[in-house]
């Protein structure tokens, strides 16, 4: 188990790590799965004096620009956390950056470069293939801890995803460096839906919850004791356009676009089943697979 | 032969004070010389990095107040708050009905369909352009001049905006209303490069968290039945490796 707070440079690096059997050892891979459940969280008076800081907004006037403000994070990640506010009576979603994290990233990288180019001229530890992970994967991490820059990465996922009537992405209406605020969109997170197909297959019944705090409708209507069967987890035509379209969203993202979503948080909506939205927590260039 | 320990902690004590007034001076100086020029002589220096660590771990920043403005007019403030409510909720009813990706299409067909998927990775940050831009932005009030200037070089010190000419400016419009935060901007602050003094510090920090994947790396290496140890050493280092400055929590642990 892993305890303590975390780096987001050498957590995500690990993340990053989990997924590439191919360069690293299965039974490291397994270890570093760990760290897909790290995520660190900062008071709300942070989050309180990052906004107004952003917005030059003077001492305590925060609650007077929204109509509310929810103090507890909806969720955290290694970059930022995330906040919903009414604004206007319509909800929006605010992500603010945890203290220090672009610096740290900033340090953490340009030590771990260091220590990799040593790792490299050592022959024993060339098979840890150091370098060549580090390279890869700093200069999108780098970048993900401008959230002007993950903003306008949003703006070109709607864009690209502008014919596709069904997929939506959250659109940013503010940005700074620090500070997004952006459209609100409800929803479940694909990955916990499949892990309790998961647990149903296994005869769990009331695994992972797949409904989001805040919709009680959708609450009701998903998270029924009696779940004895897929259609009762999820609607079958929601699942059928999971289907349908999210390896087709893949592929796109991946191989057309070159972007994607790094983080498997795809999103359903529970009270429009015709519609997909896809969460832009963690947005980042995707690199085209290599020939070998 | 015997040493007193009372005069060991004591030289202990001063060496850190020593170390802590070295890194302030550091980071100070290294921030005036950056700002060269366009850094007037008479404006009070932002705190160094390490001052605002202690400040945000709940330590007391003397120079909170310095070169600050202060807002006793409650219209003023108001009139701030109004403001930026009435902005954000034009924008969020400009995205609501579409136009904003109506005008992000045409904008995209002006710089020949493309949009730049953008990273940190070799960028040259145009300081010129930045310093101009944030010029267009400031208010011409001249209760706020030092306050200005000085969170117009913490901006360009932090390339806040690397970005500027390649994308659709998302933040708040040129104005006459006064930016009212009464501190440093922390939203900058964070962008700023880190000193040399900050990179051995975190270097001692992070060698101590992986000195024991380090110090046994050479045993993994010829035992395979150790490596599996290793690799939980690995993976417990690397969520280990935040500095110890009090601002996270734990949020999920499994």
């Amino acid at each position: 188990m892993v305890v303590g707070s975390t780096s987001a440079a050498f957590i995500k690096w690990g993340q990053w790590a989990a997924t590439r059997s191919d360069m690293f050892p299965d039974l490291l891979c397994q270890e570093l799965e760990q760290l897909q459940n790290s995520a660190p969280e900062h008071p709300w008076s942070f989050s309180e004096k990052m906004m107004e800081s952003s917005l030059g907004l003077p001492k305590d006037s925060l609650m007077d620009v929204f109509d509310n403000f929810i103090q507890k994070p909806l969720a955290s990640g290694s970059i930022a956390q995330v906040y919903k506010a009414q604004l206007d009576g319509k909800p929006v979603a605010i992500k603010i950056r945890h203290p220090r994290v672009a610096q740290l990233i900033d340090m953490d990288f340009r030590i771990m470069t260091a220590f990799a180019r040593i790792c490299d001229w050592i022959p024993a530890l060339s098979w840890l293939h150091i370098r060549e992970s580090v390279e890869q994967f700093s200069h999108t991490m780098a970048a993900q801890a401008h959230l002007q820059v993950e903003a306008h990465h949003l703006e070109i996922l709607n864009h690209n995803f502008r014919r596709w009537s069904h997929v939506k992405f959250p659109y940013p209406i503010y940005a700074s460096s620090a500070v997004i605020i952006e459209t609100f969109e409800p929803g479940a997170v694909v990955s916990d839906v499949l892990d309790a197909y998961d647990d149903l297959a296994n005869g769990g019944g009331t695994g992972g919850s797949v409904v989001v705090e805040e919709e009680e409708e959708s609450e009701k209507h998903v998270q029924d004791e009696g779940r004895k069967s897929a259609s009762d987890l999820i609607p079958v035509d929601t699942a059928k356009f999971i289907v349908a379209n999210g390896l087709g969203l893949y592929l796109k993202m991946l191989l057309v676009d070159n972007l994607m979503v790094r983080q498997p948080t795809f999103l359903f909506c529970c009270d429009s089943l015709s519609r997909l939205t896809i969460d832009g927590l963690s947005t980042s260039s995707a690199r085209r697979p290599s020939s070998g | 032969m015997m040493t007193n320990p009372t005069i060991r902690t004591r030289d202990i004590a001063r060496f850190v004070v020593f170390l802590v007034a070295l890194t302030i001076q550091h980071d100070a100086t290294v921030m005036a010389k950056a700002a060269g020029t366009s850094f007037p002589s008479n404006v009070n220096l932002p705190p160094s990095q390490w001052t605002q660590i202690v400040a945000l771990a709940g330590g007391k920043n003397e120079d909170d107040s310095s070169g600050m403005i202060h807002t006793h007019d409650i219209a003023v403030g108001k009139q701030r708050t109004d403001f930026v409510r009435h902005i954000l909720t034009d924008r969020l009813k400009y995205v609501s009905s579409g136009r904003r990706m109506a005008d992000f299409h045409t904008w995209l067909r002006k710089r020949g369909g493309h949009a730049a998927v953008m990273s940190m990775h070799g960028v040259e940050v145009d300081y010129d352009t930045a310093m101009e831009r944030q010029e267009l932005q400031q208010a011409p009030d001249q209760e706020n001049f030092q306050y200005d200037e000085n969170h117009k070089a913490i901006q360009v010190l932090a390339r806040n905006d690397p970005f500027a000419m390649n994308r659709l400016d998302m933040d708040l419009p040129v104005n006459n209303l006064p930016n009212l935060y009464e501190g440093k901007p922390i939203h900058l602050l964070d962008d700023l490069q880190p000193s040399l003094v900050q990179l051995i510090f975190r270097t001692i920090q992070l060698s101590f968290k992986f000195s024991p994947v380090l110090s046994t790396v050479w045993v993994a290496v010829i035992s395979s039945k150790f490596r599996r140890v290793w690799y939980k050493w690995v993976a417990t280092s690397l969520g280990k490796s935040l500095v110890g400055c009090g601002l996270f929590q734990k949020y999920t642990v499994q």
